[in-house]
């Protein structure tokens, strides 16, 4: 069986945690499922139609034209959605859309935000990042709540996973420093979190343009974290490699899957991050 | 048992040379198609490995043999593929070749591991990972020809089309058998270079790289005899 997958960009473009996530997915595909990988932005009906009778998941869908996302909720082809962030909203963030704008996100009352919401109403399955995400779309469009619902969470290969274990057993000596995340995205808050750690007299350092591998092998040998973001971050990719690998970690409340029952010990994260692949695709089989 | 040191053994003509028994009591890494020589000596080395794609995929059912005889007594594989799902064997992520220049410095590594270049040169950083402070290197002539007789090429790999009565490249002639796969060799403009960037890596890491085969063309590492270095 064909499973066509959509996503604005995959890993080997951009290793941002929705690609990741969505790589770690494709990996442990079932053998009996074959995999096309197509671009949102290449996404034309003729192509939908050529391929209406096979299964579509969809990772970032953000370079989707709306007419194409309409097309998809008016018809029967047997679709998936992996929600990575809040697509509702032009800004992808309804706390963002407000800092930027100066006035509440209103998109759910928006065509954007109704196509989007159709879009997601008339999947087969919706896979959450967090159950506050999934609660925040669900307050704004009610009707969701009568779709399949499922808390994915962000998806680890078993190579990364492996990596962060072998890092924690092999790392014996850490400094004294919090690892702050140097992003030019302002929703990561660089400078707020140097103010905190300023306010709070812990050592730190900004850690950027370092290849993923690597970044890991500096978080690991580090005291703590610090991350605080300006905007909903509804799974974030660092903060489950920080406390696999042991580290403090200074959230704020806006991190959205902090107060999950698998976020508790190493070894419930680590049981709970092994199972989300074959949770996926059981999904996608039944 | 001198855990410190670690002998790494390439398949060239000069292995020849080595006498397997006096290693017994040393740790040794082996690597690709040796195997099927250590099958007719009764001898086998405390690691093997392969860090080729094309060899791994055209020797898959031999390699998993090797790993699922308990027998054998080898400690640890280290490959390509997961060809058995077991601790005795280490699957290696590969970096892509030239991407990044560090040297891999414990068993994390093994999942972001930079890529040597070469079976003997990635066989020397898995020691270093494990721990070992001088690799010896045998066998590691570096002085290939190029396309072996009954050789073909196939895209980028060559074929063995049949199994060659003399093999220059090798300790022994049936090394490379009928119906084989495997890479150019590329000895002067590939191996040689990155045994080259290994042997600086490793000097700054404090790490003692010897090379004792007895016939080489490699001149970046510091040169001796087995018996001198492991006082036979």
């Amino acid at each position: 069986m064909i499973i066509n997958v959509v996503a604005d960009l995959y890993s080997k473009d951009y290793a941002g945690g929705a690609e990741l996530t969505t790589e770690a997915i494709l990996e442990r595909c079932p053998d009996n499922l074959k995999i096309e990988r197509h671009y949102s932005r290449s996404l034309d009906s003729s192509l939908i139609q050529s391929k209406k009778s096979e299964k579509w998941i969809f990772g970032n869908f953000a370079g989707i034209e709306e007419q194409t996302l309409l097309e998809f909720a008016k018809s029967d082809i047997d679709y998936s959605v992996i929600e990575y962030d809040y697509k509702f909203c032009s800004h992808r963030s309804a706390i963002l859309h407000e800092l930027s704008s100066g006035t509440p996100c209103d998109c759910e009352s928006k065509m954007r935000g109704k196509i989007v919401s159709a879009f997601l109403a008339k999947s087969r399955n919706i896979f959450w990042m967090s159950e506050d995400q999934k609660n925040l779309y669900h307050q704004r469009f009610p009707y969701l709540s009568k779709t399949n619902n499922h808390v994915l969470s962000s998806v680890f290969s078993d190579r990364d996973l492996s990596y962060i274990r072998e890092l924690k057993r092999v790392t014996k000596e850490k400094n004294n420093k919090y690892i702050i995340l140097g992003s030019s995205s302002p929703v990561k808050n660089k400078e707020g979190c140097i103010e905190f750690a300023k306010k709070n007299g812990l050592d730190y350092e900004v850690v950027s343009g370092l290849p993923y591998f690597m970044f890991l092998r500096k978080l690991a040998s580090s005291r703590g974290l610090i991350f605080l973001p300006l905007s909903e971050d509804t799974c974030p990719r660092l903060v489950i490699e920080a406390s696999l690998l042991g580290l403090d970690i200074k959230l704020n409340n806006l991190v959205q899957h902090q107060n999950e029952q698998w976020y508790d010990t190493e070894d419930s994260i680590l049981e709970y991050l092994k199972s989300r692949a074959t949770f996926f695709w059981g999904k996608i089989n039944e | 048992m001198n855990n410190k040191t670690l002998i790494v053994m390439g398949n060239g003509p000069s292995l020849g040379d080595v006498d397997f028994d006096a290693l017994r009591d040393f740790d040794t890494f082996g690597l690709n198609a040796a195997y099927r020589a250590y099958e007719r000596m009764n001898w086998y080395p405390t690691y093997f490995g392969c860090f080729d794609y094309i060899v791994n995929d055209s020797h898959k059912e031999q390699f998993t043999k090797l790993i699922e005889d308990e027998t054998n007594g080898i400690k640890k594989f280290f490959f390509l593929r997961q060809f058995v799902d077991t601790p005795r064997q280490q699957k290696i992520w590969l970096l892509p070749y030239g991407k990044h220049n560090h040297l891999p410095q414990d068993t994390a590594d093994f999942y972001y591991f930079n890529d040597g270049g070469s079976s003997g040169a990635n066989a020397s950083q898995i020691g270093i990972c494990l721990g070992y402070k001088k690799i010896i290197l045998v066998g590691v002539d570096c002085n290939y020809v190029e396309f072996v007789e009954g050789s073909k090429q196939e895209g980028v790999k060559l074929i063995m089309g049949k199994t060659p009565e003399k093999n220059p490249n090798y300790w022994f002639d049936d090394y490379q058998q009928e119906g084989d796969e495997y890479n150019v060799p590329r000895g002067t403009d590939f191996h040689a270079p990155t045994w080259a960037l290994l042997s600086k890596k490793a000097a700054a890491a404090g790490i003692d790289m010897v090379n004792c085969s007895t016939n080489t063309t490699l001149t970046c590492f510091r040169r001796s005899t087995l018996e001198k270095e492991l006082g036979l």
